[in-house]
């Protein structure tokens, strides 16, 4: 039995059933048509996420108040976030935390990750080009940056976007500045490999390292090694800089590691969890949120005090249902792209920090294979 | 009609044949196969400025089609966009040896799973290279290979041995 059976029968099989179709039954009119609906459909369906993201956004301050008479109270308000939430990208727009949007010509299974500058531009990793793009606010497309890693890193503050350049630098851009500027690379270990922008102190400190651990910083003076008790990869750094959340190898779980917070001023660990990976701090930075992804999905997230103890869970049913992308919407908020693998339906929700009172920000509708598309990219 | 329009006409006289056979082939229905050929098209006509200039609108599509499908059969499919003015003709030619081998091949590419299914189609049918089919599919070459593998053993498995070309060069 040959591989050429394959290709005669499948031939045969389809000639069976289509041979006298050449040109074919669809004209021009039938595709256009076709395509006018679904282009309603998607423009029906982000105006109705964008007026729920407004609806939530002008529904939570509301909440963390407690309105009027709570304002008078004895109880303070909470803080506020001291960082932006995130924004969403779906279907070639994207709309921020405020209900603004920005339409920017990238399809999701084309993009690696996004961040949106305080100045409003967004600023995108593709991979075809392998590029960073740069989206005015107008979503007018304004430069494209060849790029050794077509990965984004992006400061706590969102006032700054790092990624290393064709030419194996790092490349800064800031909010309110026209062209990024350019400083030592992270190392290159064997002068092939680009390394990874790991973290953005602010737009004059860096830490970078080989996607493993994190092994230097780079300022405008260059690149210095960087000492930490232990072998470790930032993966976040607090709005206020004083804890890293960090990844390290531990024999406890040989394949993902452990997670934990470092406090580079003692250099010590302070917490650590080897029940979840990848940790990014709550834009107030007193919980942080995680989750071991696989395959593009996620069947298990949670958010977790300062001390990494669970506050509030996701735990997949083991049906299908998983979480494509979640992010912090505000400092309360989870915002959650769930996705059912079997049905590859999707939807989008915020949820509280104990992963409570949910709020459907997209209802649930069709999409593509959750394996190959996030249909709702969040910003980092 | 402007020059993008024209364009894409001159695509889909040229390129729709084809497609609608390799939907045919990806759903296993023809009712299927159309709406999956039109929802397909359609979604490209919306990225033709985008995916035009790259010379891969093939590829594209093929990558829409297998997209679509899977959401179409994982959702339950229903016929949800407007029919067509002209119906294919169907033209079944019998054929004693579509009873045996053509039949069994037949058989197998049905219950295979959807990705398992698209491996093959694009595979053998379009005969793209493994790793063509494995960027299409958005997956490794490995899972390409192993998928077309399994494939062929279980059509080993599935025809009778006395259609096996094997067996037949003995015969004579």
């Amino acid at each position: 039995m040959t591989e050429e059976i394959f290709t005669r029968e499948l031939e045969r099989r389809a000639e069976r059933e289509y041979g006298g179709v050449h040109g074919a039954p669809l004209s021009f009119e039938d595709v256009r048509g076709t395509a006018q609906g679904i282009r309603r459909r998607r423009r029906a369906a982000a105006a109705g996420a964008v007026a729920a993201a407004v609806a939530v956004a002008i529904l939570v301050p509301t909440v963390l108040t407690g309105g009027s008479n709570r304002s008078q109270g004895p109880d303070p308000a909470p803080a506020p976030p001291t960082a932006p939430g995130a924004s969403v990208l779906h279907d070639g727009v994207v709309t921020r935390p405020d209900g603004g949007t920005v339409p920017v010509d990238v399809s999701n299974e084309n993009v690696v990750n996004y961040g949106v500058l305080t100045d409003g531009r967004v600023v995108v990793a593709t991979q075809k080009p392998n590029a960073v793009r740069v989206f005015a606010p107008d979503g007018s497309l304004q430069a494209t940056y060849p790029v050794q890693t077509n990965v984004v890193t992006m400061s706590a503050d969102d006032s700054v976007a790092a990624w290393v350049d064709e030419k194996y630098r790092t490349a800064v851009l800031r909010s309110g500045v026209a062209e990024p500027v350019t400083m030592d690379g992270p190392p290159s270990p064997g002068g092939e490999s680009p390394g990874s922008i790991d973290a953005v102190l602010d737009a004059e400190h860096l830490l970078v390292g080989d996607f493993n651990t994190t092994t230097g910083t780079v300022t405008p003076a260059g690149r210095t090694d960087l000492t930490t008790s232990r072998p470790l990869r930032v993966t976040d750094v607090s709005p206020d800089g004083d804890l890293w959340a960090v990844q390290y190898a531990d024999d406890s779980d040989p394949q993902y590691g452990c997670a934990g917070l470092y406090d580079p001023a003692a250099g010590e660990l302070v917490a650590r969890s080897c029940e979840t990976a990848g940790l990014t701090f709550s834009p107030d930075g007193k919980h942080l949120l995680g989750g071991f992804y696989e395959n593009n999905m996620a069947g298990e997230v949670a958010v977790f005090d300062r001390s990494l103890q669970p506050v509030g869970r996701f735990e997949s049913s083991g049906r299908g249902d998983v979480v494509s992308r979640a992010a912090w919407a505000d400092a309360t908020h989870v915002l959650v792209s769930g996705t059912d693998w079997t049905t590859s339906t999707w939807s989008l929700t915020r949820v509280g920090l104990a992963w409570d009172d949910r709020q459907v920000v997209v209802p649930e509708g069709p999409g593509g294979n959750p394996e190959q598309v996030a249909e709702f990219i969040l910003s980092e | 009609m402007t020059e993008r329009d024209a364009d894409f006409t001159a695509y889909l006289q040229a390129r729709q044949g084809r497609l609608l056979r390799t939907a045919y082939l990806l759903t296993g229905d023809q009712h299927q196969a159309e709406d999956l050929l039109q929802t397909s098209l359609a979604k490209l006509y919306l990225s033709w400025d985008k995916v035009r200039d790259r010379g891969s609108v093939d590829a594209y599509v093929r990558r829409i089609m297998v997209n679509e499908n899977n959401s179409l059969w994982r959702r339950g499919w229903k016929r949800r966009e407007a029919p067509t003015a002209t119906v294919p003709e169907g033209s079944p030619v019998h054929d004693a040896y579509d009873e045996g081998l053509g039949a069994a091949v037949w058989a197998v590419v049905q219950t295979l799973p959807r990705k398992a299914r698209a491996v093959v189609v694009l595979r053998y049918y379009e005969q793209l290279s493994e790793a063509d089919t494995a960027d299409v599919l958005g997956i490794s070459v490995g899972t390409v290979k192993s998928q077309t593998s399994r494939a062929l053993a279980a059509l080993r498995e599935r025809t009778p041995v006395e259609l096996s070309p094997t067996h037949r060069e003995e015969e004579r």
